[in-house]
């Protein structure tokens, strides 16, 4: 569900003014985004949709001070951003893999194949498996940047870092992915098994 | 394959992967790597985690959790009632801030009004027992000018030494506690001066030694010249 800036701002107004069904739809329309962000960072299901949960708690418990003059999305992505930071603090997650495969994607056609799953699971693996040999600030940047679609000065003011820095992290980023991707261990074997 | 052609490729790819795919930019950047089959692949290669980082991820509806959840924390309220929530949190900050400063000026002007318990207070100690020890002394001094009063009533008549009329009838005294405390502080040293009006004026000194001590009047004490004795000061004595 996505909606305009227009429209997110009336849903905000009617949220702010009690309607719950406005909070619901607010909920609905980054509820994805959000909970997709903090899945990469932390490879937990769990993990996700609690830290989603109590930013949304926390946004909507505090929606009468949002200023319009940012974006929704930015504040609710900051609030849970510094959950999850938390959460690390606490305790640092174990990286598992096989928790993230076990979600199914979404926009998969209900007739796609046994095979097609099969290949978009290992893929989906090895990605996290990838992603979880990056450096935190690579990892967070190519996120943002090719999952959220946020530009980079939106990153650079989200995670308090120059321009710059940020292009770095992504370029360096990019190529370690590259690389870590090709070679998560027996994905080609694993690919060529399910082609098989 | 550190060549320059090879950092120019690396560098177009990056531009690519960069670049907004609205951008109009990209489409020639792409026309002009495809002319080269190696860094097309490179390019592929690239894409390739970035493409399954886009795919979509099932997220589970968290609406009715999440509201269920700031329902219960009775945090989230319609505007009217924060209202209320907002304007009782003012006010109970500003009953605290006038009980604050009520506390403070009563405690400023009436101390022992904010006390809960007796504090020690030197100071305040130390001056009440002087005024005790003076009204004390004054008590004392009362009673040897009576004494005193007494003894000079015996005074032989015609002592011109002494410069008292035998025909005196006695008269009013006056007594003036000229100092209750010695220059050391420790001892108590009363003087007082008796001044008769009638029949010939004339002034005596009395020594009085502290905590009831009292030295015997002498007849040296009552010969004191007029001209030596200093004019009183401090409280008059019936």
């Amino acid at each position: 569900m996505r909606v305009d800036r227009k429209q997110e701002r009336q849903l905000i107004e009617r949220a702010t003014a009690g309607d719950q069904q406005a909070a619901a739809a607010l909920i609905k329309a980054h509820q994805a985004s959000v909970y997709a962000y903090i899945l990469r960072l932390s490879s937990r299901h769990d993990a996700a949709e609690d830290i989603v949960q109590e930013a949304f708690i926390r946004v909507l418990t505090n929606l009468h001070r949002f200023d319009f003059r940012y974006r929704f999305s930015t504040w609710v992505f900051t609030i849970a951003r510094r959950l999850y930071l938390n959460a690390v603090a606490k305790h640092r997650p174990a990286y598992d893999t096989d928790t993230v495969g076990a979600q199914r994607s979404l926009g998969e056609a209900p007739e796609t194949t046994v095979y097609d799953d099969e290949r978009r699971n290992v893929c989906r693996d090895a990605l996290q498996e990838a992603l979880n040999t990056l450096s935190g600030e690579q990892r967070e940047i190519i996120i943002l940047f090719h999952q959220q679609d946020w530009p980079i000065a939106l990153i650079a003011q989200h995670l308090d870092m120059p321009e710059g820095t940020v292009k770095s992290h992504l370029h360096r980023g990019r190529k370690r992915l590259r690389h870590a991707f090709e070679t998560v261990d027996g994905l080609s074997e694993k690919l060529s098994g399910v082609e098989a | 394959m550190n060549d320059p052609k090879r950092q120019d490729m690396e560098a177009l790819i990056q531009a690519i992967l960069d670049a907004p795919v609205t951008d109009p930019t990209r489409r020639e950047m792409l026309g002009a790597i495809r002319r080269d089959p190696g860094a097309m692949s490179e390019l592929q290669r690239s894409v390739s985690p970035l493409a399954e980082l886009r795919r979509p991820v099932a997220s589970p509806d968290l609406s009715g959790r999440i509201l269920h959840a700031a329902d219960r924390r009775r945090r989230f309220l319609p505007r009217k009632l924060r209202r209320f929530v907002d304007g009782g949190r003012i006010a109970t900050a500003a009953g605290l801030l006038l009980v604050v400063a009520v506390l403070a000026t009563v405690q400023r002007h009436w101390p022992e009004a904010t006390e809960l318990v007796a504090q020690p207070r030197p100071l305040t100690d130390a001056t009440r027992a002087f005024a005790d020890d003076t009204t004390a002394s004054a008590g004392l001094i009362l009673s040897e000018t009576r004494r005193v009063r007494g003894s000079l009533l015996a005074v032989p008549h015609g002592d011109e030494d002494l410069g008292w009329s035998q025909a005196a009838t006695p008269a009013p005294l006056e007594a003036w506690v000229l100092s209750t405390v010695g220059p050391e502080g420790s001892r108590l040293d009363t003087v007082l001066t008796y001044e008769r009006s009638a029949p010939r004026e004339r002034s005596l000194r009395v020594y009085i030694a502290p905590s009831g001590e009292r030295a015997p009047i002498t007849p040296d004490m009552l010969a004191v010249p007029t001209s030596q004795v200093e004019p009183g000061v401090g409280d008059t004595l019936p």
